[in-house]
Protein backbone atom coordinates (compact mmCIF):
# COMPACT_ATOMS: atom_id res chain seq x y z
CA UNK A 1 0.00 0.00 0.00
CA UNK A 2 1.72 3.18 -1.17
CA UNK A 3 -1.15 5.56 -0.58
CA UNK A 4 -3.55 6.50 2.18
CA UNK A 5 -7.13 7.44 1.51
CA UNK A 6 -7.21 11.20 2.01
CA UNK A 7 -10.60 11.04 3.73
CA UNK A 8 -9.16 8.58 6.29
CA UNK A 9 -6.36 11.03 7.01
CA UNK A 10 -8.54 14.15 7.22
CA UNK A 11 -11.27 12.55 9.33
CA UNK A 12 -8.67 11.49 11.90
CA UNK A 13 -6.96 14.87 11.77
CA UNK A 14 -10.23 16.75 12.31
CA UNK A 15 -11.27 14.42 15.12
CA UNK A 16 -7.98 15.00 16.93
CA UNK A 17 -8.03 18.74 16.30
CA UNK A 18 -11.59 18.94 17.62
CA UNK A 19 -10.72 16.87 20.68
CA UNK A 20 -7.69 19.07 21.40
CA UNK A 21 -9.62 22.33 21.21
CA UNK A 22 -13.20 21.42 22.01
CA UNK A 23 -12.60 18.30 24.08
CA UNK A 24 -15.77 16.74 22.81
CA UNK A 25 -16.34 13.05 22.70
CA UNK A 26 -16.57 11.39 19.34
CA UNK A 27 -18.75 8.34 18.83
CA UNK A 28 -15.71 6.29 19.83
CA UNK A 29 -14.81 8.30 22.91
CA UNK A 30 -11.75 10.47 23.13
CA UNK A 31 -8.49 9.46 21.49
CA UNK A 32 -5.99 10.90 23.95
CA UNK A 33 -7.60 13.35 26.37
CA UNK A 34 -9.94 12.77 29.25
CA UNK A 35 -13.42 14.03 28.41
CA UNK A 36 -13.94 17.73 29.12
CA UNK A 37 -10.27 18.67 29.18
CA UNK A 38 -9.89 20.32 25.77
CA UNK A 39 -8.30 23.72 25.28
CA UNK A 40 -11.51 25.74 25.42
CA UNK A 41 -12.98 23.65 28.26
CA UNK A 42 -9.83 24.45 30.19
CA UNK A 43 -9.38 28.16 29.60
CA UNK A 44 -13.08 28.98 29.90
CA UNK A 45 -12.86 28.03 33.59
CA UNK A 46 -10.11 30.59 34.16
CA UNK A 47 -10.65 34.28 34.85
CA UNK A 48 -8.29 37.10 33.81
CA UNK A 49 -6.74 37.35 37.26
CA UNK A 50 -5.90 33.66 37.35
CA UNK A 51 -4.69 33.69 33.73
CA UNK A 52 -2.30 36.50 34.68
CA UNK A 53 -0.95 34.90 37.84
CA UNK A 54 2.68 33.77 37.77
CA UNK A 55 4.20 31.44 40.34
CA UNK A 56 7.41 33.43 40.25
CA UNK A 57 8.92 36.29 38.26
CA UNK A 58 10.30 33.81 35.72
CA UNK A 59 7.15 31.70 35.46
CA UNK A 60 4.92 31.72 32.43
CA UNK A 61 1.29 32.69 32.86
CA UNK A 62 -1.70 30.95 31.30
CA UNK A 63 -2.37 34.14 29.32
CA UNK A 64 1.17 33.92 27.91
CA UNK A 65 0.69 30.28 26.88
CA UNK A 66 -2.64 31.15 25.22
CA UNK A 67 -1.22 34.03 23.19
CA UNK A 68 1.76 31.89 22.19
CA UNK A 69 -0.56 29.11 20.99
CA UNK A 70 -2.67 31.63 19.05
CA UNK A 71 0.44 33.16 17.46
CA UNK A 72 1.72 29.72 16.39
CA UNK A 73 -1.68 28.75 14.94
CA UNK A 74 -1.82 31.97 12.94
CA UNK A 75 1.72 31.54 11.64
CA UNK A 76 1.19 27.91 10.60
CA UNK A 77 -2.15 28.74 9.04
CA UNK A 78 -0.48 31.49 6.99
CA UNK A 79 2.36 29.12 6.15
CA UNK A 80 -0.03 26.46 4.90
CA UNK A 81 -1.67 29.15 2.76
CA UNK A 82 1.78 29.90 1.32
CA UNK A 83 2.17 33.19 3.11
CA UNK A 84 5.79 32.80 4.23
CA UNK A 85 6.13 36.13 6.06
CA UNK A 86 8.76 35.69 8.74
CA UNK A 87 7.86 36.45 12.33
CA UNK A 88 9.86 37.14 15.45
CA UNK A 89 8.93 34.29 17.76
CA UNK A 90 9.78 36.43 20.77
CA UNK A 91 6.65 38.40 19.90
CA UNK A 92 4.59 35.32 20.66
CA UNK A 93 5.53 35.63 24.35
CA UNK A 94 4.87 39.35 24.77
CA UNK A 95 1.56 38.93 26.54
CA UNK A 96 1.99 38.19 30.21
CA UNK A 97 -1.00 39.62 31.99
CA UNK A 98 -4.50 40.47 30.80
CA UNK A 99 -7.42 42.58 31.98
CA UNK A 100 -10.91 41.06 31.91
CA UNK A 101 -11.55 42.68 28.51
CA UNK A 102 -8.20 41.50 27.14
CA UNK A 103 -8.80 37.96 28.37
CA UNK A 104 -12.22 37.85 26.72
CA UNK A 105 -10.67 39.21 23.52
CA UNK A 106 -7.79 36.71 23.60
CA UNK A 107 -10.15 33.77 24.02
CA UNK A 108 -12.27 35.13 21.17
CA UNK A 109 -9.18 35.39 18.97
CA UNK A 110 -8.25 31.81 19.83
CA UNK A 111 -11.68 30.62 18.70
CA UNK A 112 -11.34 32.60 15.46
CA UNK A 113 -7.83 31.32 14.79
CA UNK A 114 -8.91 27.74 15.49
CA UNK A 115 -11.73 28.24 12.97
CA UNK A 116 -9.21 29.62 10.47
CA UNK A 117 -7.02 26.55 10.93
CA UNK A 118 -10.05 24.33 10.37
CA UNK A 119 -10.90 26.27 7.20
CA UNK A 120 -7.29 26.01 6.04
CA UNK A 121 -7.32 22.24 6.52
CA UNK A 122 -10.65 22.00 4.71
CA UNK A 123 -9.26 23.96 1.77
CA UNK A 124 -6.29 21.66 1.22
CA UNK A 125 -6.74 19.79 -2.03
CA UNK A 126 -3.54 17.80 -1.94
CA UNK A 127 -1.90 16.83 1.33
CA UNK A 128 1.83 16.89 0.55
CA UNK A 129 4.57 16.37 3.16
CA UNK A 130 4.81 20.08 3.94
CA UNK A 131 1.09 20.36 4.68
CA UNK A 132 0.97 17.10 6.64
CA UNK A 133 3.95 18.19 8.79
CA UNK A 134 2.36 21.58 9.42
CA UNK A 135 -0.92 19.98 10.52
CA UNK A 136 0.89 17.53 12.81
CA UNK A 137 2.91 20.42 14.24
CA UNK A 138 -0.29 22.29 15.08
CA UNK A 139 -1.64 19.23 16.85
CA UNK A 140 1.54 18.50 18.81
CA UNK A 141 2.19 22.14 19.75
CA UNK A 142 -1.34 22.74 21.02
CA UNK A 143 -1.35 19.48 22.99
CA UNK A 144 1.98 20.42 24.59
CA UNK A 145 0.76 23.83 25.78
CA UNK A 146 -2.67 22.54 26.80
CA UNK A 147 -0.96 20.17 29.19
CA UNK A 148 1.33 22.88 30.54
CA UNK A 149 -1.71 25.11 31.15
CA UNK A 150 -3.54 22.31 32.96
CA UNK A 151 -0.54 21.72 35.21
CA UNK A 152 -0.24 25.44 36.00
CA UNK A 153 -3.93 25.51 36.89
CA UNK A 154 -3.31 22.96 39.62
CA UNK A 155 -0.98 25.26 41.49
CA UNK A 156 -2.20 28.83 41.00
CA UNK B 1 -7.01 6.21 -9.15
CA UNK B 2 -7.92 9.83 -8.57
CA UNK B 3 -4.70 11.39 -7.26
CA UNK B 4 -6.67 14.06 -5.40
CA UNK B 5 -8.28 11.52 -3.11
CA UNK B 6 -5.12 9.82 -1.89
CA UNK B 7 -1.98 10.93 -0.13
CA UNK B 8 1.42 9.34 -0.46
CA UNK B 9 2.03 6.98 2.45
CA UNK B 10 5.66 8.11 2.54
CA UNK B 11 4.61 11.73 3.07
CA UNK B 12 2.57 10.74 6.10
CA UNK B 13 5.10 8.34 7.59
CA UNK B 14 8.05 10.69 7.08
CA UNK B 15 6.18 13.66 8.54
CA UNK B 16 5.13 11.59 11.52
CA UNK B 17 8.69 10.31 12.02
CA UNK B 18 10.05 13.87 11.82
CA UNK B 19 7.65 15.08 14.52
CA UNK B 20 8.36 12.02 16.65
CA UNK B 21 12.09 12.60 16.32
CA UNK B 22 11.68 16.18 17.51
CA UNK B 23 9.41 15.15 20.38
CA UNK B 24 11.83 12.53 21.69
CA UNK B 25 15.28 13.60 20.55
CA UNK B 26 14.75 17.35 20.10
CA UNK B 27 14.92 19.25 16.83
CA UNK B 28 17.93 18.40 14.67
CA UNK B 29 20.80 20.90 14.61
CA UNK B 30 20.80 23.04 11.50
CA UNK B 31 17.15 22.40 10.73
CA UNK B 32 14.07 24.30 11.75
CA UNK B 33 12.06 22.95 14.62
CA UNK B 34 8.42 22.14 14.06
CA UNK B 35 7.10 22.99 17.49
CA UNK B 36 9.66 22.67 20.30
CA UNK B 37 12.47 24.94 21.40
CA UNK B 38 15.90 23.39 20.98
CA UNK B 39 17.05 20.84 23.52
CA UNK B 40 13.72 20.08 25.14
CA UNK B 41 12.80 16.70 23.72
CA UNK B 42 11.75 13.89 26.04
CA UNK B 43 15.17 12.27 26.37
CA UNK B 44 17.03 15.45 27.35
CA UNK B 45 14.21 16.39 29.70
CA UNK B 46 14.17 13.02 31.47
CA UNK B 47 17.94 12.63 31.53
CA UNK B 48 18.25 15.87 33.48
CA UNK B 49 16.09 14.53 36.32
CA UNK B 50 17.02 12.20 39.18
CA UNK B 51 14.92 9.32 40.47
CA UNK B 52 14.20 11.37 43.55
CA UNK B 53 12.91 14.31 41.50
CA UNK B 54 10.70 12.21 39.26
CA UNK B 55 9.24 10.43 42.28
CA UNK B 56 8.28 13.64 44.04
CA UNK B 57 4.52 14.08 44.12
CA UNK B 58 3.23 17.20 42.39
CA UNK B 59 -0.50 17.82 42.66
CA UNK B 60 -1.49 14.19 42.41
CA UNK B 61 1.06 12.97 39.92
CA UNK B 62 4.78 12.36 39.46
CA UNK B 63 7.07 12.62 36.46
CA UNK B 64 7.76 8.90 36.78
CA UNK B 65 4.01 8.24 36.52
CA UNK B 66 3.65 10.52 33.49
CA UNK B 67 6.63 8.83 31.83
CA UNK B 68 5.35 5.30 32.35
CA UNK B 69 1.85 6.32 31.20
CA UNK B 70 3.19 7.90 27.99
CA UNK B 71 5.33 4.82 27.29
CA UNK B 72 2.43 2.43 28.00
CA UNK B 73 0.19 4.34 25.56
CA UNK B 74 2.82 4.17 22.81
CA UNK B 75 3.31 0.43 23.29
CA UNK B 76 -0.39 -0.41 23.29
CA UNK B 77 -1.21 1.75 20.27
CA UNK B 78 1.62 0.15 18.32
CA UNK B 79 0.04 -3.19 19.18
CA UNK B 80 -3.36 -1.97 17.98
CA UNK B 81 -1.85 -0.73 14.72
CA UNK B 82 -0.27 -4.16 14.39
CA UNK B 83 -3.65 -5.83 14.72
CA UNK B 84 -4.27 -6.24 18.45
CA UNK B 85 -7.98 -6.57 19.21
CA UNK B 86 -7.81 -7.40 22.91
CA UNK B 87 -8.92 -4.55 25.17
CA UNK B 88 -6.44 -2.69 27.34
CA UNK B 89 -6.88 -1.90 31.00
CA UNK B 90 -5.69 1.71 30.90
CA UNK B 91 -5.46 1.85 34.68
CA UNK B 92 -2.37 -0.32 34.31
CA UNK B 93 -0.65 2.63 32.68
CA UNK B 94 -0.70 4.49 35.99
CA UNK B 95 0.72 1.78 38.25
CA UNK B 96 4.13 3.40 38.68
CA UNK B 97 4.32 6.38 41.02
CA UNK B 98 7.88 6.43 42.30
CA UNK B 99 11.13 4.84 41.21
CA UNK B 100 14.54 3.96 42.60
CA UNK B 101 17.64 5.12 40.67
CA UNK B 102 17.83 1.67 39.09
CA UNK B 103 14.15 1.70 38.13
CA UNK B 104 14.46 5.20 36.71
CA UNK B 105 17.39 4.15 34.50
CA UNK B 106 15.39 1.11 33.38
CA UNK B 107 12.28 3.17 32.68
CA UNK B 108 14.22 5.66 30.54
CA UNK B 109 15.72 2.77 28.59
CA UNK B 110 12.28 1.32 27.92
CA UNK B 111 11.03 4.74 26.76
CA UNK B 112 13.81 4.77 24.17
CA UNK B 113 12.86 1.25 23.07
CA UNK B 114 9.20 2.23 22.81
CA UNK B 115 10.12 5.25 20.68
CA UNK B 116 12.25 3.10 18.36
CA UNK B 117 9.49 0.51 18.23
CA UNK B 118 6.95 3.19 17.30
CA UNK B 119 9.13 4.41 14.42
CA UNK B 120 9.52 0.82 13.23
CA UNK B 121 5.77 0.27 13.58
CA UNK B 122 5.08 3.30 11.36
CA UNK B 123 7.71 2.37 8.78
CA UNK B 124 6.63 -1.25 8.46
CA UNK B 125 2.87 -0.84 8.69
CA UNK B 126 1.10 -1.71 5.46
CA UNK B 127 -2.45 -1.06 6.61
CA UNK B 128 -3.08 2.67 6.93
CA UNK B 129 -6.79 2.48 7.64
CA UNK B 130 -8.64 5.41 9.18
CA UNK B 131 -8.23 3.87 12.65
CA UNK B 132 -4.51 3.33 12.21
CA UNK B 133 -3.90 6.82 10.85
CA UNK B 134 -5.84 8.24 13.81
CA UNK B 135 -3.94 6.14 16.33
CA UNK B 136 -0.57 7.16 14.89
CA UNK B 137 -1.48 10.85 15.12
CA UNK B 138 -2.95 10.24 18.58
CA UNK B 139 0.41 8.82 19.67
CA UNK B 140 2.07 12.08 18.66
CA UNK B 141 -0.53 14.28 20.36
CA UNK B 142 -0.53 12.16 23.52
CA UNK B 143 3.26 12.16 23.83
CA UNK B 144 3.44 15.93 23.22
CA UNK B 145 0.75 16.42 25.85
CA UNK B 146 2.67 14.51 28.51
CA UNK B 147 5.97 16.13 27.56
CA UNK B 148 4.26 19.47 28.23
CA UNK B 149 3.10 18.19 31.63
CA UNK B 150 6.50 16.74 32.53
CA UNK B 151 8.35 19.94 31.69
CA UNK B 152 5.88 22.00 33.71
CA UNK B 153 6.09 19.66 36.71
CA UNK B 154 9.90 19.63 36.44
CA UNK B 155 9.96 23.36 37.19
CA UNK B 156 8.74 22.65 40.69
CA UNK B 157 10.41 19.38 41.74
Amino acid sequence: MKTINQDDFTSSLFALLKETFEGTNTAFGTMYLDAGTGFFDTIDTVDAEKASRALSAESTTIAAHCEHVRFYLEFLSNYMNENFTMVDWKDSWKTKTVSDAEWTALRGQLHKTYQRVTDTFNDVETWNDFKISSALGILAHTAYHLSAIRQILKVI
Amino acid sequence: MDAGNYIEKDYFVKSLAYLFHETFEGSPEGQGSAYLDRGIGIFKTLDALSAEQVSRESNGTTIAAQTEHAKFYLDRLCEFIGGRSEKVNWEDSWLIEDVSEEEWTALRTTVRKSYENALRCFAENQNWSEDNVGMAMGMLAHTSYHLGAIRQIAKGV
